[in-house]
């Protein structure tokens, strides 16, 4: 081998050490399974070529933009004797320099007090006067990721995107069982028109019970609330 | 496979892997060989950092002593540290890192299985790119700002950590604590032969976290982020009904 042979080869090695880092989604998907195999890496990795993944990606993207605005928000709280209005506003923005979205969700005004032992458990939606939701890409399962925060607890989601939908895992086994509740974002819509509906379910437990929650909805859940997000015109639309 | 064909490949793949980090470094001009410390003598304490020496010790998995270590990362931080782009330990690929973090528990009441922390951060390095000024691995910040959230994991037992950073990508791993430290492993991410490990310690009435978060490439340690953390102040939100936050506090955290 001469002095160039050498240098080739050694350029091309190199090229190929430099490959994982920078150009690694242009590996094929069997080996990111196997490397998700070898490394005991939790998050499942979808199969997926180059050009699926990308388009799954710029749908994502472009779903998390719709999400961007001022709303007013109507929501409808059902639980196993009827349902009560709930009014409030929203206000979601970029979060960062990418896709993501974190929202500020205000109730303003709640239905009367309710007498119903279950609504009167702490974490209802009865009690929830603010929230805020972030929404992310899970790039691992090529999944919309919601995380919210409001008074008193945390939750985070993970859920596909399948046209103007998102629809989230309702399984209660992902709360904390030792919570006397736990409500989770089930689904959010964004249409093309600007509008949102966001559904929440909730799910309560007597204290320190283990086992699953009171069912006493048809879904399965012990309450849910259903809300509806109005498009409002940005603040700054007056100014010339 | 003929023998001698077998036998290439395993050169190469020797040879690839015998290859310095500066190649994983996506064109980034790393250095070579290792020269001498360069941190300034005030920051001495970041030395510290380099190896986060894990104790053998028995796993934490009362969910009351996993809440107490979450507890500690309570309050409001400067950052001090750096990334090494190459992750090699050679001091001049380092950056210096200058950040802040707003930490406080959601619920504050006695159930320490409901702890969860949410933390709000914003840490930043000089950016970094190749000779074509093309990005390289780790050379832009993606924490500015980003959202950590921590909760109690009794099924692991450990505790989950999720982030959303300024990219919009969101993360997620469970980690499990030995002693002050907790150790969490996950993907990074991003596509590819990759994962991200943090360990994240936490001594008890300590007013400094230290924070490595190391992203192996083929096993190989390819980025470094070395933080450590100072607690500024630890100002405690007003609480209402067992322990629930304010509105007025929630909207104020991140911005202390």
């Amino acid at each position: 081998m001469n002095s160039t042979t050498a240098l080739t080869v050694c350029l091309a090695l190199a090229t190929m050490g430099a490959g994982p880092a920078v150009h690694a989604q242009a590996r094929g998907p069997a080996n990111r399974a196997m490397l998700s195999k070898d490394l005991q890496v939790e998050t499942p990795i979808l199969a997926l070529d180059e050009a699926t993944r990308s388009q799954k990606m710029a749908e994502m993207e472009a779903w998390l933009g719709r999400l961007v605005g001022r709303f007013s928000i109507s929501a409808k709280y059902s639980y196993y004797s009827g349902h009560y209005p709930i009014y409030g506003n929203a206000t979601c923005s970029r979060f960062g320099s990418g896709p993501g979205v974190r929202c500020i969700l205000e109730r303003t005004s709640s239905a009367p007090v309710m007498r119903s032992p279950v609504l009167q458990m702490e974490g209802t939606w009865a009690h929830a006067v603010l929230l805020f939701a972030y929404f992310g890409i899970n790039a691992d399962r090529l999944e919309i990721q919601s995380m919210v925060v409001d008074l008193e607890q945390v939750t985070a989601q993970s859920g596909m995107l399948t046209g103007d939908t998102v629809t989230f895992s309702d399984n209660w086994k992902a709360c904390l069982k030792s919570w006397a509740h736990c409500w989770m974002v089930t689904e959010v819509s964004a249409s093309a028109a600007g509008d949102l509906v966001m559904k929440v379910a909730l799910d309560a437990w007597f204290q320190g019970s283990k086992g699953p929650p009171m069912i006493l909805m048809k879904s399965g859940h012990t309450a849910e609330l259903e809300v509806h997000l109005r498009r409002e015109p940005p603040l700054d639309a007056s100014v010339p | 496979m003929p023998p001698n064909t077998a036998l290439f490949r395993r050169w190469l793949l020797w040879l690839v892997l015998a290859l310095p980090s500066p190649l994983l470094a996506a064109g980034l001009s790393c250095t070579q060989s290792p020269v001498g410390n360069p941190l300034p003598p005030a920051d001495s304490r970041l030395a510290l950092l380099d190896e986060v020496v894990v104790t053998p010790r028995k796993l934490t998995s009362r969910t009351r002593d996993l809440g107490a270590w979450l507890k500690r990362l309570e309050g409001q931080y400067s950052y001090d540290g750096y990334v090494d782009l190459c992750g090699n330990g050679n001091a001049a690929d380092r950056q210096p890192v200058t950040g802040r973090a707003d930490c406080v528990s959601v619920y504050n009441g006695n159930d320490e299985a409901r702890r969860s922390l949410y933390c709000v951060i914003d840490v930043r390095w000089p950016q970094v790119r190749d000779s074509n000024g093309a990005p390289v691995m780790g050379g832009e910040s993606p924490l500015s700002p980003a959202v950590v959230i921590y909760r109690v994991a009794p099924d692991l037992p450990g505790i989950q950590l999720l982030q959303l950073d300024s990219k919009g990508i969101a993360t997620h791993a469970r980690g499990q604590l030995t002693g002050d430290t907790l150790t969490a492993t996950e993907s990074c991410g991003y596509p590819g032969l990759c994962r991200k490990v943090t360990r994240i310690t936490a001594h008890a009435d300590s007013q400094d976290i230290s924070m490595l978060i190391d992203v192996e490439v083929d096993s190989r340690r390819a980025l470094r982020h070395a933080f450590l953390l100072h607690r500024e102040s630890n100002n405690q939100m007003r609480r209402g009904r067992y322990g629930a936050l304010t509105p007025d506090d929630l909207l104020i955290v991140g911005e202390r």
